[in-house]
Formats: structure tokens, C-alpha cells, sequence
């Protein structure tokens, strides 16, 4: 075998299917979605082909090697620094002229470089037929046609990977520009040259003319710009940029008339459709319509499942504590394990209905025209539809959501947009709702889980509204995104997609909710001289933290044991639960947390546990999504105003929920 | 009459039925579920957001047949979504009907009544209705791109 590993880049425009290939050649299973922009990060996936080693990197989308927003620069970077062995640049088929303008950026860097003509399916349609020995004819570059959601021609590259990567670099068909152009470019690769000889300086050149930041930034530490800017002389910048993109559309546009057919354009569903999804009154009652509709299921659908999995795990606690000896051993296990993990995989069916619907929307396309409905909301308060998609993603999980504002060119909104994405609900507090609900509103409970997530966008939204106002002042830029062509529903696809984020939720239940549930039990059972008390009594350290803090929270209806939860709860919002499962064997009656929260003892009534479900929606953010903030702002500053902000809202409207409720008689 | 005109005509009774049937319905079960109406006609369940979306789903059938006079694509696109949306409804209240009688089967509740009785709702009946209906407007649109 050889050691050396292949080291190929995955680039293309985004939501060409780069990832679906990536996933198809690798085995990864990473996440995918119908709309450009999924992909805000390099992954670096591993292939052997043959006896040969492949490294294969995704890279998130981009429109050109001129990068502007964070994810672009990671591709740009990646491909223009690391120099990989090949190239591998998915194209689409349906889009082709588009395409091929990156197509020939990569041709100017003078890379390896192999095709993927993906969805492959699509040329059936004469409007979509490419000629495919004419293209790679026509570009000097070897072209496969690939179907990602199927993973056909995947072998057929690999295949290909191996031989191109393994032949001598082919000096590609370069664009001749007009004759100023070239004089120009001429001009500056020999000053490049005189620096730095024996290398190509042909694509620094045009980039340098185009006025590329990045490569304006190099020259300039290199001490070059000075020099290079005498020799551009009157040159007007924005007008050569365009005249640059002006010959490669005019070479793109001889490539297309051999490659392509010239038919008519027909009356499309997608057109069809959206004429009526993005229609300027319907949009919005519409995208209310599917958001519920995915709140019904996974609330009402999924309960049955849930109720058995709770019926489970409380014979099984009731099994612990009578069976197992010595006592401190059946608490645990009984009272501590099984309360705290069991009251968090009960969970488990709405979480698989909830990220299998979204999977669905995510694939179908419909969420690129959701952020374009929503623009006119967002652009009124200051932010632009494209703050839309994180918020959707964020009702998975704030994580990557928060990641995918890289795809956001401008600075501010980028900001703004990350800051208030902790506001969306993540299906880490969906278990708190439904616990809730099952118990305290029932026959209700999808209209209250729905007025929750929309609170939490109605919160974040005027949130938005007043950081644009305050410390974010200025205007949203505008909002420009490719509306992708509707899918029908990949059941492939979806239930990978949902298993893994299945996995990854009972993961998160077997290490840090299990150690969250022992220390809750530890926490429960001794007091501070570490001596064995009764479980959850007034000696217990977890009764006397509560305690101490639960002045403040009072006001909100909470008593200690919600107060330890929430506290918890700032390490993964799931634990909120696991802790009321421990922390609620005391005093309460029943086997399940469910009959123990219903009983009269639990203290809880419908209206603290509204204020409770407001709070947990709109407290703090978890510790994984702190580290995301510093990550994507680059400051603690920002993180730290984060906890404040949002901890401080979940206070007011908590306050407002409980005392406004039993002023109005409701306690 | 030619086969545009038929196919204009169609569209346009069907948007008139399905919208009427859509708002009446959903009127009748928003307002029995603030209680204006007490015994609804039919097997109409008190649901405020359910009746909501049944009358969204009628504006957009209704704007459809206003649309009349625009060209047939423009009137067909707002009977496709309509159906769309009228399936997407259905099924889910299907499947919630089915999930509470596993329920009641479990035991965990109780009074999920009869599940025909339950599975005879205006949302399902119709959204029944609109499957051929989608289905024959889809391979419709569909032979219309290939030819």
C-alpha cells in the first residue's frame, strides 16, 4: 500500500451535493441539506481505493475563489495553501455555466483536477442534457458523471482519483483575456517573478488585478504592494474585475454552446410552487402550517412510544431499589442512574420524530424558501433572511447552528445573528416541555410546544431588533441565495440522518447526563462532611445549594430542586430533566417522574411549570454552545454577554408568567 | 370546449369545492373551540390551531379560483400547494389519531374513543379526496416538463 496518502480537495458551488459525494466515498455520515450552505467547515475523510491511500477533504461551497464570507476563506485557504494532490470539482449539471466560472478559477491555479458532473439524473431532461465527452474535451479535464444520492459513478471516480493524481500535472487550457488585460497581467507576473523566480505567477496576477483581498493582504506583508500598485498605475479596480469576469463568462459561454443544447424553457413544478410558497401573504401562514404540523407529530405521535419507554424505566427503579443490596448501591442505581438516565431516554421517540421531520424539510428545499419568506420579517429588524437558516438549524441543536453563520458575509449581522441564536429552541429542551405537558397540559400540548418555539424566534427576533438599534447599529446586507430545486423525500437519507443524531442523543445520556444523574445523587445523598443523610433532606449539599439560591428564584414559582436542575442544566439541558428525575424521588409518590411530578407533593402546578418551560427556553445557553460562541466571535466578551443577556430575558418573562398568572388567579 | 378549457374548468371546480369544504370546516371547528358552537355538524373536534390551519388551507384553494382569469399554470400551483398542505394536515391528524389509540391500548390514557369514528374527521376525509387529485396534478406537471 502506499503510505503517502492522495490528498484530494472537494470543490464546488454551493449545494451541489459535495458532502452527499463526500459521505458516498468515504462511509462518513455527515450532515446534509437541501440548501446552499450547509457546509461551513473543512472534514477530512479517509479512502482506500485500490491499495492506495485517499484523503478526502469537504469543503464548504463556493461561487468563486474570491472569498468573502468565513466559509468561503476556509475553501479559498484550503485549496490556494495547502495545494492538494487533485481537485475534485463537483459540478451541476442544471446549473452549468455557473459552475464552470469556479471551474475555470481552479483551471487558472494550475491544479490536478478531476470532474464530478453530479445529479447526473437531471440531464435526462433535454433542458439539463450536457454533452459529456464535449466538456471534458472542450476544459482538457476528465469528467465523471456521478449520482451522490445514490452513490453511482462513486467507484467509477475513485477509480479515477487514483490514475489522474497518480499522472503528471497537465498544464490546462488557460483563458486568454483581451489584449489590456493580458498586457496587464503580463506586467505583474514578471515583477512576481523578479521576487520570487522559477514559480507561476499567473492566477497572483489576476487575482491582484481583480483586487482580491487575500492576495492584496500577502503582497502587502511581503512588502510587494508598493511596487505592484506604481505598475497598475491608473488602473480602475472595479472596472477590471469586471472585465476579468467578463472573459471567463465568454469562454464559459463557447464551452456551454458545444456542450449544450439550446430548448425552450418549460413550466417547472418548482416554479409552480414557489410562486405559491413565497407568495408575499401566503408565505409565512404557510411555513406556520409545516412548522406545526412537525410539532404535532413529534409531540402527539411520538408520546405512546415514550409512555411505554417511561413505564419501563420505572419497574425498573422499583426492581433496583428492592432488589440490590447494600442500600447506598440500590439508591444509586435506582434513585440516581436509572432516575436521571431513564427520565432522559424516555425522550428518545420525540427526539427520532422531531430530527427525522427536519431532516425531511431539510432535504426537500423548502428551507431556502422559508429564509426568503422570512426576509421581509428579518430585513425590518435589522437582519437578513439568510439569519433565518441558522435559526431553523438551531431548532436541532444551537451547535451548528451557530457554525453555519459563517456563511454570513456581513460582520455585524453575523453577530447579531450568532447571539440570538440560543433564543431557538434545540431538541435538547424538548424533554423538559413534554415532561411537562404530558402532565400539566394535556390535550394541548403540541399548541403550547408550538408557542414556544415561536416564542423563542419572537424573542430573538426583537432581541435582534435591539441589538441593531444599540450596540450592532447599522443596516442588514442583502439577501441573496439560490433557491434550490425541490426534492421528493430521501427515506435513505433521512434515516441515516436521524439515527445519527439518535445516537448521538442516547451518547450524550450514557456519559455526561449518566455523570450529571451520580453526581445529582451524590449530591443528594450527602451532606457537606460527606456523611450519608436521607435522600434529598434538608442536610443533603444538594438541598442546602438550593436552598441558597433559591431566593432568587422564587419569584419564577421554582423551589430548591428546580433550582439544582436548572443549575445542572447549564451543562447540557437535558440533565434539567435528569435531575428533576432524581431530586423528584424525594416526597413525591409513583414510579415514573411523570406520576411523582402529578403528585401533590412534587410542589408543581401549570403555572410554574409554564414559567419553568419559558425559563429553561430562554435561560442560558449550554456550556457547548458558550464554547461555540467564543469560537465563532473570537472573544469571551461576547460569550460572557450571552449568559447574561439571555439569563436575564428568562428571568423577565418567567417573572411576568408566574406573577402575572397568579395576580390573575391562575396559581 | 378544448382540452385547456376543460383542464381550466376542473381547476377551478375543484378549488371552489375543496375551499369551500376547507373553510366551513374550519370555521365550524375554531369556533366550537371557544365554545360558540357547542355541538358542530359532523365530527368536528374544538381545535383552535387546527381549525387555523384549515382555513389557511381554504384562502389558499380560494385565491386560486380568484386567480381565474390569470394564465391555468398560475391558478394549477396554488391548487398543488393547497393539496400539499391538505395531505401534510391529514396525515398528521391521522397518525395522531392512531397514536392515541395505541395509547389507550397501553393504558397510559384513556377515552381515545372509536378510532373510525375518530379517523372520519373532516381533514382526513378530505385530504383522502385530494391524494388522486395531487397525484393526477403532479403526473400532469410532470409529463408536461418531458414533452
Amino acid at each position: 500500500m502506499d503510505p503517502k496518502p492522495i490528498k484530494v480537495a472537494l470543490a464546488g458551488n454551493p449545494n451541489v451535493g459535495k458532502t452527499t459525494l463526500f459521505n458516498e466515498l468515504t462511509g462518513e455520515n455527515l450532515h446534509v441539506g437541501n440548501w446552499p450552505g450547509v457546509t461551513v467547515e473543512k472534514v477530512i475523510g479517509k479512502k482506500v481505493h485500490k491499495g492506495h491511500n485517499i484523503e478526502i477533504v469537504d469543503l464548504p461551497g463556493t461561487y468563486s475563489l474570491t472569498a468573502y464570507s468565513k466559509d468561503e476563506l476556509i475553501t479559498r485557504n484550503y485549496i490556494v495553501e495547502e495545494e492538494p494532490d487533485l481537485v475534485l470539482n463537483i459540478i451541476d449539471p442544471t446549473n452549468l455555466g455557473r459552475n464552470l466560472y469556479l471551474t475555470y478559477q481552479l483551471m487558472e491555479l494550475q491544479c490536478q483536477m478531476l470532474l464530478a458532473v453530479n445529479m447526473w439524473d437531471l440531464t435526462k431532461d433535454p433542458e439539463n442534457a450536457v454533452d459529456l465527452k464535449a466538456l471534458s474535451r472542450e476544459l482538457d479535464i476528465e469528467a465523471i458523471p456521478t449520482i451522490s444520492t445514490t452513490g453511482k459513478g462513486v467507484r467509477e471516480l475513485l477509480d479515477a482519483i487514483v490514475r489522474v493524481a497518480g499522472s503528471n500535472p497537465t498544464c490546462k487550457e488557460q483563458i486568454r483575456f483581451n489584449d489590456d488585460i493580458e498586457k496587464e497581467i503580463h506586467k505583474i507576473t514578471r515583477a512576481l517573478n523578479d521576487w520570487d523566480p522559477g514559480r507561476d505567477h499567473r492566477w497572483m496576477a489576476i487575482k491582484a488585478l481583480e483586487g482580491d483581498k487575500q492576495v492584496w493582504d500577502l503582497l502587502k506583508e511581503r512588502d510587494l504592494d508598493d511596487r505592484l500598485r506604481e505598475l497598475m498605475g491608473e488602473i480602475d479596480p472595479m472596472g477590471m474585475e469586471i472585465s476579468i469576469t467578463d472573459g471567463r463568462y465568454r469562454q464559459i459561454d463557447n464551452v456551454l454552446a458545444k456542450v449544450k443544447k439550446k430548448v425552450k424553457k418549460k413550466e417547472k413544478i418548482s416554479d409552480l410552487i414557489d410562486s405559491v410558497v413565497t407568495n408575499r401573504h401566503l408565505g409565512i401562514p404557510i411555513f406556520l402550517v409545516i412548522i406545526w404540523s412537525i410539532f404535532e407529530l413529534t409531540f402527539e405521535f411520538a408520546t405512546p412510544f415514550s409512555n411505554l419507554i417511561d413505564m419501563g424505566f420505572g419497574e425498573l427503579s422499583t426492581f433496583a431499589l428492592e432488589q440490590i443490596q447494600p442500600a447506598w448501591l440500590s439508591s444509586l442505581i435506582g434513585e440516581g442512574i436509572i432516575g436521571g438516565v431513564g427520565a432522559v431516554i424516555i425522550f428518545l421517540p420525540n427526539i427520532l420524530v422531531l430530527f427525522f421531520l427536519i431532516s425531511l424539510l431539510e432535504s426537500s428545499g423548502y428551507m431556502a424558501r422559508a429564509a426568503f419568506v422570512m426576509d421581509r420579517v428579518m430585513s425590518k429588524i435589522g437582519l437578513s433572511g439568510k439569519s433565518f437558516i441558522p435559526m431553523v438549524i438551531g431548532f436541532g441543536c444551537n451547535v451548528p447552528a451557530i457554525m453555519a453563520t459563517r456563511s454570513i458575509d456581513d460582520r455585524k449581522d453575523r453577530l447579531v445573528t450568532i447571539l440570538v441564536n440560543p433564543f431557538v429552541s434545540c431538541g435538547a429542551r424538548l424533554p423538559v416541555y413534554i415532561l411537562l405537558i404530558g402532565i400539566f397540559f394535556k390535550g394541548s400540548g403540541s399548541m403550547v410546544i408550538f408557542f414556544l418555539y415561536l416564542l423563542g424566534i419572537v424573542v430573538a427576533i426583537l432581541s435582534a431588533k435591539l441589538f441593531r438599534v444599540t450596540i450592532l447599529k447599522g443596516d442588514p446586507a442583502p439577501f441573496i441565495m439560490e433557491l434550490p430545486r425541490y426534492r421528493g423525500p430521501d427515506l435513505r437519507l433521512s434515516i441515516r440522518s436521524t439515527w445519527e443524531k439518535g445516537y448521538q442523543y442516547l451518547k450524550k445520556a450514557g456519559t455526561v447526563i449518566l455523570l450529571g444523574s451520580v453526581i445529582m445523587w451524590f449530591l443528594a445523598s450527602y451532606s457537606f462532611s460527606l456523611e450519608n443523610v436521607d435522600y434529598g433532606s434538608e442536610a443533603s449539599m444538594a438541598a442546602a445549594m438550593g436552598k441558597f439560591i433559591v431566593p432568587i428564584l422564587a419569584p419564577l414559582g421554582f423551589d430548591w430542586r428546580i433550582t439544582v436542575a436548572l443549575i445542572f442544566g447549564f451543562v447540557a439541558k437535558e440533565i434539567v430533566v435528569s435531575a428533576m428525575g432524581v431530586l423528584y424521588n424525594v416526597g413525591a409518590e409513583g414510579s415514573t417522574l411523570t406520576e411523582r411530578l402529578s403528585s401533590e407533593g412534587s410542589g408543581m402546578t401549570s403555572l410554574n411549570s409554564l414559567s419553568l418551560m419559558v425559563f429553561v427556553l430562554l435561560y442560558v445557553p449550554c456550556l457547548a454552545t458558550i464554547g461555540v460562541i467564543k469560537q465563532e466571535t473570537g472573544s469571551w466578551g461576547w460569550a460572557i454577554f450571552a449568559i447574561i443577556y439571555t439569563t436575564s430575558i428568562a428571568y423577565l418573562l418567567a417573572l411576568i408568567i408566574y406573577q402575572g398568572g397568579l395576580l390573575l388567579g391562575f396559581g | 370546449m378544448g382540452s385547456d378549457e376543460q383542464r381550466r374548468m376542473t381547476t377551478l371546480i375543484l378549488g371552489i369545492v375543496f375551499g369551500s369544504a376547507y373553510l366551513i370546516s374550519g370555521i365550524l371547528q375554531f369556533l366550537s373551540s371557544i365554545s360558540i358552537i357547542d355541538d358542530p355538524i359532523g365530527n368536528l373536534p374544538g381545535d383552535v390551531i387546527g381549525g387555523s390551519v384549515m382555513i389557511i388551507i381554504s384562502i389558499i384553494f380560494i385565491a386560486g379560483v380568484l386567480s381565474y382569469k390569470k394564465e391555468e399554470g398560475r391558478m394549477r400551483s396554488f391548487l398543488l400547494v393547497g393539496t400539499f398542505l391538505s395531505i401534510l394536515y391529514g396525515i398528521t391528524q391521522a397518525l395522531v389519531t392512531i397514536s392515541d389509540q395505541v395509547s389507550d391500548l397501553i393504558g397510559t390514557t384513556e377515552g381515545a374513543g372509536n378510532i373510525i369514528i375518530n379517523l372520519s374527521a373532516p381533514s382526513i376525509i378530505l385530504c383522502i379526496l385530494l391524494i388522486p387529485v395531487g397525484a393526477s396534478m403532479l403526473l400532469f406537471t410532470i409529463r408536461g416538463e418531458k414533452r
